[in-house]
């Protein structure tokens, strides 16, 4: 125990000074260290990993395969947006010049190198980080609609906080009704990543097929992402607002690449 | 108490659970690697061994957490104390009743992390009891049983050292 008692002294003061320094504003050093050092590794670990779920191809063919997706990729974003493009030109028409930012998104490819390993959150790494122009508060997607938003980085690494985890919150609006709620994640019982619609006033139209975008209301996410498709109404006749439960638009459980849009900076409050 | 072992096992741990078994997830539940290692060899070992266990896989699970800061350590210790201290007390009985340890830690573990991540953002606890607690936990207990029979070789190879 004397042999032991100098290095658990030792310890212990370090983890006292991790969890003061990491609950101080502006110290997230501690977290960007770990990901400076945990994301190489991962890169390395996650490549064999993936092969779990997928049998290995011939090189040549993962090349091609890799390009043809990405084109795909390219094609899917451009005809998700299109609805939402085609209601911006008509507003656009009828206020003449009137000019909205965020329409030409730049894109930032990113490879899922990992996961949170509590059960209890839904984060994902992504082997990009501040070196390559990310941030906090980044929108991530794929070409089927919204993932989350950059959670944490380091300088080649960084942690998207999915939006099917529990404590997500993003500002929705159905597409055909214009009806404005908060989309928020859930569990579903077989463990699927799902996503629930709340805070919609009554009175409202809300049906199963609808799709959500994001509204961009709070500057966190740009306006007209899709975030998925609602499947079922909550009927609660005796409450102030109407609930929904919502299928995410992205394969949230088995996300591989997805892309990061460097050019929308989220609004922060604080300055 | 030698650090290097302990150390590679709880890092390695927690690499295998951040980046190889989310892709083998049951029921959109993993196990918690880590937690299990830990509260295993705590409910079998020392309280001093306990902590140290607690500190390094907590510290290890940190490098790869997005939960609040702090959060996967404190829960990793609290956890691994609650389990020597039940399984220690099991332990007068027969080594295989200080498998209890493993759940009572467990569970310490998940309501500090649950409790943490809740103050941080705010966030349906009731749900998260039901939907993630629950199967993340019976799971655990599952690849606990299996893992006992290596924990007890282990704890006598090192009673013997």
């Amino acid at each position: 125990m004397t042999r032991a008692a100098g290095p658990l002294i030792l310890l212990v003061a370090l983890s006292a000074f991790v969890i003061a320094a990491a609950s101080q504003p502006g110290l997230g050093i501690v977290h960007e260290l770990a990901l400076d050092i945990v994301g190489p590794i991962q890169r390395i670990v996650s490549a064999p990993a993936r092969g779990l779920r997928s049998s290995a191809t011939i090189d040549e063919i993962a090349a091609e395969n890799q390009r043809l997706r990405a084109e795909i990729e390219t094609f899917r974003i451009q005809a998700m947006r299109a609805p939402e493009l085609a209601r911006e030109i008509d507003r656009l028409t009828a206020l003449l010049d009137l000019r909205r930012s965020g329409t030409d998104w730049l894109w930032l490819e990113a490879r899922i190198i990992g996961h949170d390993p509590s059960n209890l959150m839904r984060v994902a790494t992504i082997d990009r980080g501040e070196n390559d122009g990310v941030t906090e508060g980044m929108t991530v997607m794929t070409s089927q609609g919204l993932v989350g938003r950059i959670h944490q980085r380091g300088r080649t690494a960084s942690r998207v906080l999915l939006i099917s985890d529990a404590t997500s919150r993003v500002n929705a609006i159905v597409q055909r009704s214009r009806a404005r709620g908060v989309v928020n994640g859930v569990r579903g019982p077989a463990g699927e990543a799902g996503l629930h619609l709340k805070d919609v006033p009554q009175g409202e139209s809300l049906a199963a097929g609808d799709r959500l975008v994001t509204s961009g209301l709070g500057g966190i996410f740009p306006s007209g992402v899709l975030i998925g498709t609602i499947a079922e109404v909550q009927p609660r006749p005796t409450e102030m607002s109407l609930e929904a439960t919502v299928t995410a638009s992205a394969m949230l459980n088995q996300l591989e690449v997805v892309y990061v849009i460097l050019n929308h900076q989220p609004l922060r409050l604080d300055g | 108490m030698r650090l290097a072992l302990p150390l590679a096992i709880c890092i390695g741990a927690a690499l295998v659970q951040a980046t190889v078994l989310p892709h083998m997830a049951l029921a959109g539940v993993q196990p918690d690697l880590v937690m299990i290692v830990v509260c295993l060899w705590a409910a079998l070992r020392g309280r001093a061994e306990a902590l140290l266990w607690g500190i390094l896989g907590g510290a290890a699970l940190e490098l790869f957490s997005g939960a609040p800061p702090g959060a996967a350590l404190l829960a990793t210790i609290a956890a691994a104390l609650v389990a020597n201290t039940v399984g220690t007390r099991a332990r007068s009985g027969h080594p295989i009743i200080a498998f209890g340890g493993l759940p009572a830690g467990l569970l310490t573990s998940f309501a500090l992390m649950l409790t943490a991540i809740a103050l941080r953002r705010g966030t349906d606890l009731q749900f998260l009891a039901i939907n993630a607690i629950l199967p993340a936990l019976s799971l655990d207990i599952v690849v606990g049983v299996a893992g006992l029979g290596i924990a007890l070789w282990a704890d006598r190879a090192a009673s013997r050292r």
